[in-house]
């Protein structure tokens, strides 16, 4: 029972302390009926920085830091949401 | 008593006592938001609460070159009052519980907050390791727009799913 109890903890809690939550804190952010209006205004965004080309903009966007708006979403989830809160070491 | 901050960039200092878990990050202290670092300047106040592997997030995450940590670096582990920092409404004003995506625009500052253990497990030897040449020369290569890539890709491909 207990490694039971342990293999079920560890997935539970597998990387709670890292940008990881944050990212997952932010798409469920995203998917809050309210906030589908700004999900669509960051895809906007996105695609204005690479002249509404979708294809280019996942292509070439580990090479970037281009749109003030996803630098804003991503400095804001980290700050609100921060990964401390989850971590009990 | 130089915290090598940069002049050009909105400091932000512990505006009081904040009081989070088992610390204490005194009024003022150097746990500030968007503040930029050179620690080879750097000798902490005796009551630092950075901790060596916040200090390992912090160079590797947003690109900051870890240049030194003196005798006088006082580190405490385990640090989590960040969190406290974070949500400080003398800080970020009454909305600081609030998620506000468009906080920071407008805000170059590099480092927008305080974030524990984001490079825990790739540097768990600690601060002898990171203020090695080779260490420095990795955390010289992390990027800090690798996060906002991350942001994009996942923003680009949620709405590629729900459209």
């Amino acid at each position: 029972m207990d490694e039971i109890h342990g293999t079920c903890m560890s997935l539970l809690e597998a990387a709670p302390d890292t940008v990881s939550s944050s990212v997952y804190q932010c798409i469920a952010w995203l998917c809050v009926p309210e906030n589908l209006p700004f999900q669509k205004e960051v895809l906007e965004a996105i695609l204005e920085a690479y002249g509404g080309d979708r294809d280019l903009a996942w292509s070439t966007s580990f090479q970037q830091e281009n749109v003030p708006l996803v630098v804003s979403l991503y400095k804001e989830t980290h700050r609100f949401f921060s990964t401390a809160a989850f971590n009990h070491r | 008593m130089s915290l090598g901050f940069n002049t050009d960039l909105k400091t932000r200092r512990a505006s009081k006592e904040i009081k989070i878990y088992d610390t204490v990050i005194p009024k003022g202290i150097a746990v500030t938001m968007n503040v930029s670092v050179n620690f080879s300047e750097c000798h902490f106040p005796t009551r630092v609460v950075l901790g060596a592997d916040f200090l390992a997030m912090y160079s590797s995450s947003w690109n900051i070159l870890l240049l030194e940590v003196t005798e006088s670096t006082i580190l405490t582990p385990n640090v989590k009052q960040i969190q406290g920092v974070n949500h400080d409404p003398e800080h970020y004003g009454e909305d600081a519980l609030r998620s506000n995506p468009r906080r920071f625009l407008g805000d170059n500052t590099p480092i927008p907050h305080m974030q524990v253990w984001g490079c825990h497990k790739c540097f768990p030897q600690g601060v002898d390791v990171l203020a090695s040449p080779g260490c420095r020369r990795s955390l010289e290569r992390v990027s800090m727009s690798r996060t906002e890539s991350l942001f994009k890709l996942t923003v680009i491909l949620y709405t590629r799913r729900i459209n």
